[in-house]
């Protein structure tokens, strides 16, 4: 339970398999939030950035990453 | 057209309002505006318009702004499915303030708490968009407290709500939106949101969770009754 503007509202969670879902109390019966994975920018920016930079180009992962240099170089850094 | 007596207008605007699936939502589309200002290519947002008022004389000239602005406008939108509501907004140009025009007139520097200058604005009566019954069958389905727990859902305890937030931070996902979020739960009692847009349209009735992301503004929140 916690406030917006003082009036208080609560958060009740569900969980179905393997997901939760969270249903706000004045959403009027709906359980609208779903807890996610990190997403990738979270886990690895670089790896997200390149992915984004071949999606732009029309590129496939695998080609994207080989076609800037550059760019594969800082991936291979990424890496520990 | 303007007020005679008053400054140019700046732009018009629409509001327009709409809910799904128990979330409501507002959205301002700048749709008419002055010179030839361009709107920002992400956003459509269109930039202030030049202020002319003299801050040590408190006036204003007719400079910038446009005496009459007209457009017809169509919802780029529009979700036929979907409740809504538009009303039309028209700011007029930047003006002196009345805190600006008494402190000129009394000889005294400017409140600097305040605002020495406005957008003085005028607002129609709103019109309603009720879809019809054959329309709203093709609203957006969502999921419901009901639909997970007819597919075996459990709700989660003080213990289990205990276990899965307090001291930890994950992502979530807004499913009317699409959009994603962080979150965390502290536990000395404290939550905040991270990672929500400038530009993200956000459910009505949340606060200003992107401002409190950025300042790092805490919400206090306590876990009783499985919520």
């Amino acid at each position: 339970m916690t406030k917006v503007a003082q009036d208080p509202y609560s958060m009740t969670i569900y969980k179905l398999g393997d997901t939760y879902y969270g249903a706000r109390s004045n959403e009027f019966g709906y359980a609208n939030y779903e807890m996610i994975p990190s997403p990738q920018f979270v886990l690895n920016p670089i790896k997200a950035m390149l992915n984004q930079f071949s999606l732009e180009l029309g590129l496939t992962q695998d080609r994207g990453s080989r076609s800037s240099p550059s760019s594969s170089r800082r991936c291979r850094n990424s890496r520990p | 057209m303007k007020d005679p007596t008053s400054g140019n207008l700046d732009r018009i605007q629409i509001i327009k309002g709409w809910t799904q699936n128990g979330q409501s939502f507002e959205k301002i589309f700048d749709v008419a505006w002055a010179g030839d200002r361009k709107p920002a290519k992400w956003t459509g947002w269109v930039p202030a318009i030049k202020s002319t008022v003299d801050l040590e004389k408190a006036t204003y000239t007719n400079d910038e702004g446009s005496p009459e602005l007209k457009m017809a406008w169509t919802d780029p939108e529009f979700n036929p499915s979907l409740h809504a509501f538009y009303y039309a907004r028209v700011l007029e140009i930047p003006t002196p303030r009345w805190t600006l025009i008494q402190a000129v007139k009394a000889g005294v520097p400017p409140p600097d708490m305040v605002p020495l200058t406005g957008q003085e604005r005028a607002w129609s009566s709103q019109i309603w968009y009720t879809p019809t019954v054959e329309a709203r069958k093709n609203a957006p389905a969502g999921m419901t407290v009901a639909d997970v727990k007819s597919k075996g859902a459990s709700q989660l305890g003080d213990a289990q709500l205990k276990a899965l937030i307090v001291g930890k931070a994950f992502w979530v996902r807004n499913n009317v939106t699409d959009d994603t979020f962080s979150v965390s739960y502290t536990a000395d009692g404290d939550s905040i949101l991270w990672h929500i847009g400038k530009y993200t349209i956000l459910p009505s009735y949340v606060g200003n969770p992107m401002l409190n992301g950025y300042q790092g503004a805490t919400t206090p929140y306590k876990i009783e009754g499985g919520n």
